[in-house]
């Protein structure tokens, strides 16, 4: 960098400019103790995220809410029996549920010995009625027996004796019934539907607000006292007036499970930012990625909560008409809260404020650059399209 | 503990040599910082920023020669000081403005003629300097940096970079002899 040699008029302008300077006393102390604050929030961080992963997997794992519909399956594994209880079996009332089961009732279980040891929370409830023991079996001895003539419902019957029976052959036994009883449930529902959203984000950082119409959608201008160079400690400081962005998306929604659904597309953002009377205006285009869980539905109208993230890049960025580059892709997390209710058959209408923050700067000054965490308010309509 | 040492200690987060580097080095650091910030002790935060800055991201330096430490704690600096910089709307009215001025050209003074002038009148000539004007010559004349490396770190191109120099060059061409006149 700098040099001896006196070769240029210029080098004396260098050496007019002090080389070091003597800090204040206690700078490192400063340093080091912001440096063990920062190590705390990452550590912090990191067991907030410990924390929130298992209990976000175990949210995305939880079992939706059955389906009535679904019930059929899941009959003959709904109630726990021992034998030595000796109490009537309760029957569940499936019969009308059973009506539709094909011809191809299931197998019926013929006189079979099981062992003994039924471990407590072995799951069996089998259909049954409450028949007295098959007099062809030897007493003293558990029997789990369906008449070879009959068909399971209504005609089945269950015979418990004294010995129980272990899980395993009433896993097996079951699985027959399953595989028949499946046959007559509905398949899950994966449903796709496409939206169109437009929103617009909102940060603290503003220190007055006006209200201004932009490009046909409301918009609020928030006016931020601005250092041009705010890390530097600044050179000049300027009043940037920046609209608050705007977007307009189109996007799918893919329900993967009954509560889970992923969710991407296509935005465009647009940025606008005045100092004096130069205009900085960027156009973003967007693809979004986002998972979420249904919370809470009732009916026509569902809350749900997710995370996600957008890469874009920017499309086009004129300062005071002049062109400017904006190479880096804009990178951008965030967290949302949503609610949408059905207004037509396929068609919702829905609600997601997000609290989004981005990582990346945009090298012209925006409002993104002055507020890089904010809230954005998304509004749409989204219609299934497969189901 | 040698450069090369130091900076290999830091990168292995042990705290001494971390307090090491910074009392080495903060000397120079802060320097740098106040010929970039309006008052001392806006200075002197951007130092802070600045090594808590280097010690973040000090395991992307590599050692290559004597200096080659100090050089590149310098861009980090640099880099954080005129990040906001980057955002090119200023450096576009940098640009209209040297369009507007007239040109000089003066035959510039030579070195002696230069070193004559006390130091304080010369680091006052520059801090009159138009901003852009300013910083463009402080970065190339004090701080060593190419114009390709002024552009890339203001956002602008590389031949405004060399115009906005020349400009200053000019500019400070003729107070240094409208002192030396005013002296004789």
């Amino acid at each position: 960098m700098k040099t001896d040699n006196h070769n240029d008029w210029t080098d004396a302008f260098r050496e007019s400019f002090p080389e070091a300077e003597r800090p204040a006393a206690g700078g490192w102390e400063a340093v080091a103790g912001r440096m063990r604050r920062a190590a705390a929030r990452r550590r912090a961080a990191v067991a907030a995220a410990a924390v929130a992963l298992p209990l976000a997997g175990g949210l995305l794992f939880l079992p939706s809410r059955p389906d009535n519909r679904d019930i059929v399956a899941e009959v003959p594994v709904t109630e726990v029996v021992t034998a030595a209880q000796e109490m009537p079996l309760q029957t569940p009332d499936i019969t009308g549920l059973l009506a539709d089961v094909p011809a191809t009732t299931p197998p019926a279980l013929t006189s079979r010995t099981v062992p003994t040891a039924v471990p407590a929370a072995v799951p069996t409830a089998i259909p049954v009625a409450q028949d007295p023991p098959v007099a062809s079996q030897p007493p003293q001895e558990e029997h789990i027996a369906l008449a070879d003539d009959t068909p399971v419902i209504p005609g089945s019957q269950t015979v418990v004796q004294n010995e129980p029976y272990d899980s395993e052959e009433i896993s097996e036994y079951l699985g027959q019934f399953a595989g028949q009883l499946v046959s007559v449930s509905f398949a899950r529902r994966h449903t796709v539907s496409v939206g169109v959203h437009a929103g617009s984000t909102a940060a603290g950082a503003a220190t007055s607000l006006t209200t201004s119409t932009m490009a046909g959608a409301i918009a609020t201008k928030a006016s931020n006292n601005n250092f041009f160079n705010n890390t530097a400690g600044t050179i000049l400081q300027h009043d940037y007036v920046h609209d608050l962005p705007v977007s307009l998306g189109l996007s799918a929604r893919y329900a993967i499970t009954d509560r889970i659904s992923l969710e991407s597309g296509l935005d465009f953002t647009r940025l606008h930012s005045k100092l004096d009377d130069l205009h900085s205006i960027m156009y973003f285009a967007g693809i979004p990625l986002r998972l979420d869980v249904k919370m809470f539905s009732t009916g026509p109208f569902e809350v749900y909560a997710g995370i996600g993230g957008e890469a874009e890049k920017c499309l086009k960025a004129t300062f005071g008409g002049m062109a400017s580059k904006e190479p880096k892709i804009q990178w951008s997390g965030s967290a949302f809260l949503g609610a949408q209710t059905r207004i037509a058959r396929g068609a919702w209408l829905y609600f997601q404020p997000e609290l989004s923050y981005y990582f990346t700067k945009t090298a012209l000054i925006s409002y993104r650059t002055e507020n890089r965490l904010g809230v954005t308010i998304n509004a749409g309509l989204r219609f299934d399209i497969a189901r | 503990m040698n450069e090369s040492e130091l900076a290999r200690e830091c990168i292995r987060g042990n705290p001494k040599a971390r307090e090491e580097l910074y009392t080495r080095y903060s000397p120079r650091i802060l320097a740098l910082c106040m010929r970039y910030a309006p008052d001392r002790g806006t200075a002197e935060d951007m130092m802070h920023d600045a090594f808590i800055k280097i010690f973040r991201v000090i395991r992307k330096f590599r050692w290559e020669r004597e200096g080659s430490l100090y050089s590149w704690m310098s861009r980090v600096t640099l880099n954080l000081c005129f990040d906001s910089m980057k955002k090119r709307r200023r450096i576009a009215a940098l640009l209209a403005d040297a369009e507007g001025l007239e040109r000089i050209s003066e035959e510039p003074p030579d070195y002696e003629e230069a070193s004559a002038v006390p130091a304080e009148r010369l680091r006052a000539m520059v801090e009159e300097l138009p901003e852009g004007y300013r910083t463009v010559f402080k970065l190339y004349c004090v701080e060593g940096l190419s114009h390709k490396e002024i552009a890339t770190l203001l956002g602008i191109k590389e031949n405004s970079a060399s115009s906005n120099l020349a400009r200053a060059r000019a500019i400070l061409s003729r107070k240094v002899k409208e002192y030396r006149d005013e002296d004789r």
